[in-house]
């Protein structure tokens, strides 16, 4: 299998100028990612699973390590390094990422969050639209909310929205941080057959997970987080 | 409405991921410097031998083809300096900036003569200020004010001229019917989307916005972001944001710089800046965010 993200020595502290403190987030964490595989990682809160996550992305800056990924437009790069202009790229185009908490920009609807995505990505605004109605009806997103603002939703219809719009892309690689959080049976069910449609269309994916039946319905394999550090992989 | 191809390469409107705007070592002084202040790292921009206000010193960074670039500080930290110098308002003292778009993106445009460096400005970039007294004549018309940037760029025909203000305007939402009222007469949020509309009139491929929601109410602030935001998307401009307000930097840039004491001190993928600041004055400024 090719491997799409090897992560060696990663390492995360947070310098508080201020307190004259640092904070460790997460080290020594080393895995790999192959083409198509999902990862899980449970651990306690504050143990450091964002944090990795975080960092792939490069809404943290990684003090220590690389994370080694096969870029389509890049070729092998290192995150940890990579320029800020190649990040954006990557995450316009290759990456998805689903926050816990989903931030939107004021006075954009639900169906242009979704729409704009893909839009970013060149798609035509027409092609773009159906694909994210697709998307946010898969979801179960009610239509009377497609041109609502999501600053009023509920948890459970952010959660869903923010997903849509990760998951519309079809990235390569997809971070998700708890996607089932606050989901009642019946949408994480959705999220569930969304996960295998994009598992068998060749997405990679690392997630974070409280709900450890549901992700020991779609993982490959997890890890386990204690206090910023790694412990044993185990296949599921 | 564009720019005569004499000074326009080919290649420089295909290339999408070569910056536009490269800034090396942009740095301004008031005051004549000192060996002193030219030679040490300052503490603060106050040199304490001569006076001197070092305002912006060294400040290097790229900008991409649409891309937004968001510049935070506080007041004095020399964010409006660095635009001003850009767009000719003030004299650097060293440093260059190169616009890929002219002359093969290989000259310096600050060491351009004061006929060229106008020529730049009313033909390749565009400017918003804070205060709409400095980007409007208060007394002309608002199509009159739209139409002095048409004319500047070559734009003679008045037809045309007017066809196009009124084109603009609308696009800002300043009614038809009002097209030809003074600025004075209008709303502060109302002046700084005639303020806009001057700006897009030559299509610039740079668009340099300067503190321009500091001072409006919520939903005026709002109607202009949504505004910017649109252009950006509709058009590939590229833009560069100065703003104290770190929502408004959140909401619009995709990178940010930050600056204290003339001196770009940070800069990284916007998230990133608001999430996890590395130096000690962005923390500061990302924790006293309400």
């Amino acid at each position: 299998m090719t491997q799409l993200l090897e992560i060696a020595n990663l390492k995360k502290t947070f310098k508080m100028h201020h307190f004259d403190k640092e904070i460790m987030g997460c080290s020594n964490v080393s895995f790999t990612l192959n083409q198509g595989e999902f990862i899980g990682i449970t651990g306690k809160s504050g143990a450091g699973k964002s944090t990795i996550l975080r960092c792939i992305y490069r809404t943290y800056v990684p003090m220590g390590g690389n994370i080694l990924y096969s870029s389509d437009q890049y070729g092998k790069i290192d995150l940890a390094q990579a320029q800020e202009r190649e990040m954006l790229a990557i995450r316009r185009n290759e990456i998805g990422y689903v926050s816990q908490f989903l931030r939107v920009m004021p006075r954009i609807t639900a169906l242009e969050v979704v729409q704009n995505a893909l839009v970013e990505m060149g798609y035509p605004k027409e092609k773009a639209e159906s694909e994210a109605k697709n998307m946010l009806s898969h979801f179960q997103l009610a239509k009377s909310l497609w041109n609502a603002y999501p600053q009023t939703f509920s948890g459970g219809e952010k959660l869903r929205l923010n997903l849509a719009q990760a998951m519309v892309k079809k990235p390569k690689l997809l971070l998700l941080d708890e996607p089932t959080a606050s989901l009642d049976d019946v949408s994480k069910q959705s999220v569930k057959e969304m996960i295998k449609q994009l598992k068998e269309e060749g997405t990679s994916m690392l997630g974070i997970f409280h709900d450890l039946t549901f992700m020991e319905s779609v993982v490959d394999q997890h890890y386990n987080m204690k206090e910023g550090m790694m412990q044993e992989g185990v296949k599921a | 409405m564009s720019v005569p191809n004499t000074l326009l390469t080919k290649e420089s409107q295909d290339k999408d991921t070569s910056p536009i705007l490269q800034v090396s070592n942009l740095t301004k002084r008031f005051g004549e410097g000192c060996d002193y202040c030219k030679n040490h790292e300052l503490e603060t921009n106050l040199c304490s031998e001569c006076g001197t206000v070092t305002a912006c010193s060294n400040v290097s960074f790229e900008l991409d083809k649409g891309e937004i670039l968001g510049v935070v500080g506080e007041s004095g930290s020399g964010k409006s300096t660095m635009v001003k110098c850009l767009y000719f308002d003030q004299q650097v003292t060293s440093g260059s900036a190169i616009l890929t778009d002219f002359k093969d993106g290989e000259t310096n445009i600050f060491d351009q003569s004061a006929q060229m460096q106008r020529y730049i400005r009313n033909y390749m970039m565009g400017m918003v200020y804070q205060n709409p007294h400095l980007g409007l004549k208060m007394d002309y018309s608002s199509s009159g004010n739209v139409a002095e940037k048409l004319i500047s760029a070559g734009h003679y025909h008045v037809g045309k001229i007017r066809e196009r203000s009124s084109e603009l305007l609308n696009q800002v939402e300043i009614p038809v019917s009002r097209m030809d009222e003074q600025p004075k007469r209008f709303s502060g949020g109302m002046q700084q989307r005639v303020q806009i509309s001057k700006a897009l009139a030559n299509n610039p491929p740079l668009l340099l916005l300067d503190e321009i929601t500091t001072g409006l109410d919520l939903s005026v602030q709002a109607k202009v972001l949504d505004l910017i935001r649109n252009i950006q998307r509709e058009m590939q401009v590229a833009m560069i944001v100065v703003s104290h307000d770190l929502g408004v930097i959140r909401m619009l840039a995709d990178r940010t710089i930050v600056m204290k004491e003339g001196k770009v001190v940070e800069q990284g993928l916007t998230d990133q800046i608001l999430q996890d600041p590395q130096h000690s004055y962005t923390q500061l400024l990302v924790h006293s965010l309400l």
